[in-house]
């Protein structure tokens, strides 16, 4: 993962720089998928067990933070057997580039699928300006 | 710009991921399974985000379960760019081997905020039988 990230062009790398993803100490990492598109990046995360009542995502500068919380599946009378994950939690943290509309972050969680359309700012257009002859 | 992002990816952050990944049982497959049971059921739950339960196909057959499905990757169009991609695709199946047998007509199965949660009671006929000793 690391040597893929750094490896990356200079165009790749500073593509990169849109959403860059990072852990939050002791809580799970969701796997993550981010594409982009001409209108905006998509950021799609699986946090199975987690839904809407349980799923922060929250926004401060630059910084694009997924918590979510997932309820314990130890039941009483039972006894654990098996258990390839013990997550209880999920979190991590993006940070954006500039070239992305802070206030038009959308989010939506559907089957434990986090999706999360974070749109670009409109370019700046160039116009011509017309020369008057005084 | 890249002064930031050397902030934000901080080798020890990315140490301690790679650490945390280690302290995963190695058996681990896909998909995640966790189980719990007692001496009656045997109680799973499968981590299938975004799956679409009629692709799930699940059966039993004495005391092993068969869990297969399929879950299609997003199409990208013309111009669109993946900037990462971690989340799994395509097929997967996966067989689980059970405690005991179980009454393939009792099981139970449902899928709630992408994980689906299997109930298998044992068998009446794999209990243990207490037997009797007459007094001669």
């Amino acid at each position: 993962m690391i040597v893929n990230d750094v490896c990356q062009t200079k165009q790749g790398f500073n593509r990169m720089n849109a959403v860059s993803k990072t852990c939050f100490r002791n809580s799970a990492l969701p796997a993550v998928d981010i594409y982009e598109t001409k209108d905006d990046f998509k950021l799609i995360a699986d946090m199975p067990g987690a839904n809407e009542d349980s799923i922060e995502v929250s926004i401060e500068k630059n910084v694009l933070a997924i918590k979510g919380k997932v309820e314990s599946l130890h039941t009483e009378g039972y006894k654990l057997i098996h258990s390839e994950s013990n997550v209880e939690d999920y979190g991590c943290i993006f940070t954006l580039g500039d070239e992305i509309d802070r206030d038009q972050i959308k989010a939506g969680i559907k089957h434990g699928v986090l999706t999360v359309c974070l749109p670009k700012i409109e370019p700046v257009k160039a116009r011509k300006i017309e020369v008057k002859a005084d | 710009m890249l002064r930031s992002r050397f902030l934000t990816w901080h080798p020890g952050l990315e140490m301690n991921r790679i650490f945390r990944d280690y302290d995963r049982p190695v058996a681990s497959g896909y998909p995640v399974v966790n189980a719990v049971a007692n001496p009656d059921t045997v109680k799973l739950t499968v981590e299938l985000p975004g799956y679409d339960p009629n692709e799930i196909k699940l059966s039993v057959l004495e005391k092993i379960m068969t869990l297969k499905g399929e879950r299609e990757a997003v199409t990208l169009n013309d111009g669109e760019v993946y900037h990462r991609q971690e989340r799994n695709h395509g097929k997967f199946a996966r067989q689980i081997h059970l405690p005991f047998m179980v009454d393939a007509d009792k099981v139970e199965a449902q899928m709630k905020d992408g994980i689906l949660h299997i109930r298998l009671p044992r068998a009446e006929s794999d209990k243990p039988k207490k037997i009797t000793i007459e007094d001669n």
